[in-house]
């Protein structure tokens, strides 16, 4: 996979020919914000913890963390995201060394982001979800 | 300044406290002079000059400076206390006396007031104040059951398979909360 540096470094012709050459799935992930990336990764990750035996409070915690990100995702979306797998997990505590400021710019890269969706698809379908209106959150609500 | 003088001569035969004690006898005259000064302003001064500190050239200002620099010490701050407490003490026969003449006399401007301070400690008023403190160490089954019908909720809307624990141990997955 081509990494985010590379990109960086593509004249304005390869950057078109690369983007012509990109599946249906990777042109959603490239054009997801950063925002909803690293959001996703962490909402896949907090899944994986709600599965585990943890105090209730702290269930609550992340439930109603889900909960607060309704700007977002829809709820649908939310639920469509499987709970991460150890290998994602992995990656993910390994970015979280970089420190609180940078490990989300790390999650969110285009080739860091590709290899978490590889390891967990269902990322990429709560991306491809229509994101929540006005008229969608009061109707969750 | 004579008298003075000689009831500090008096005073030597006076049994001391432990903070006198550590004084010698001119800062004891010092310390006694400065209680029985006819005047607050220029007590220093007035005891600096009955102890004997300075000469008779010595003047006012050099003594209250003396004064001062007697004052800061804890030495004589502890001697001064101590003497304090005890005349305080020794007045107690004096506060009687005027208490009793004014009670003798009800036409006594502070009659009213002697009368209110003698009863209050002859037959001091009683009040009966009952402090209930209420500790409920039961916990709040309504506020759980609202909270784990709120997990529930959300777990059912993002689709959440919440462990099954039995005694303590996880033993599967697949149950919604």
């Amino acid at each position: 996979m081509v990494t985010s540096e590379q990109i960086a470094k593509f004249t304005d012709a390869e950057r078109d020919a690369w983007m012509a050459s990109l599946s249906e799935d990777e042109n959603v992930i490239l054009r997801a914000p950063p925002g909803c990336r690293y959001m996703l990764a962490t909402i896949s990750e907090v899944k994986w913890w709600l599965e585990q035996k943890i105090p209730d409070d702290a269930r609550l915690r992340f439930l109603e963390f889900l909960e607060r990100q309704d700007d977002l995702f829809s709820v649908d979306a939310i639920a469509q995201v499987d709970p991460m797998p150890g290998e994602g997990r992995e990656i993910i505590q390994e970015a979280r060394k970089l420190g609180k400021d940078k490990w989300l710019d790390v999650v969110a890269r285009w080739d860091v982001f590709g290899a978490l969706v590889a390891i967990n698809p269902s990322m990429l379908q709560a991306l491809k979800m229509p994101k929540p209106t006005r008229y969608t959150r009061a109707q969750d609500r | 300044m004579k008298a003075a003088a000689q009831r500090d001569d008096d005073a030597t035969d006076v049994p001391v406290g432990p903070a006198m004690s550590q004084l010698t006898e001119k800062q004891r005259r010092f310390v006694r002079a400065y209680l029985e000064a006819p005047r607050n302003h220029g007590a220093g001064t007035f005891a600096c000059r009955a102890a004997g500190y300075g000469s008779s050239a010595s003047s006012r200002q050099s003594l209250a400076s003396m004064a001062y620099a007697l004052c800061c010490d804890p030495k004589i701050q502890a001697a001064i206390s101590e003497v304090s407490q005890s005349l305080l003490i020794a007045m107690g026969p004096l506060a009687v006396r005027a208490l009793r003449k004014a009670l003798n006399n009800p036409k006594h401007p502070a009659f009213s007031k002697a009368l209110g301070i003698v009863m209050d400690r002859v037959s001091p008023v009683e009040s009966l104040q009952v402090v209930r403190v209420e500790h409920d160490a039961t916990p709040s089954f309504r506020e759980s059951a609202q909270i784990m019908a709120r997990i529930a909720e959300l777990s059912a809307r993002y689709a959440i398979k919440a462990p099954t624990v039995v005694e303590g141990e996880v033993v599967g997955r697949g149950e919604a909360a």
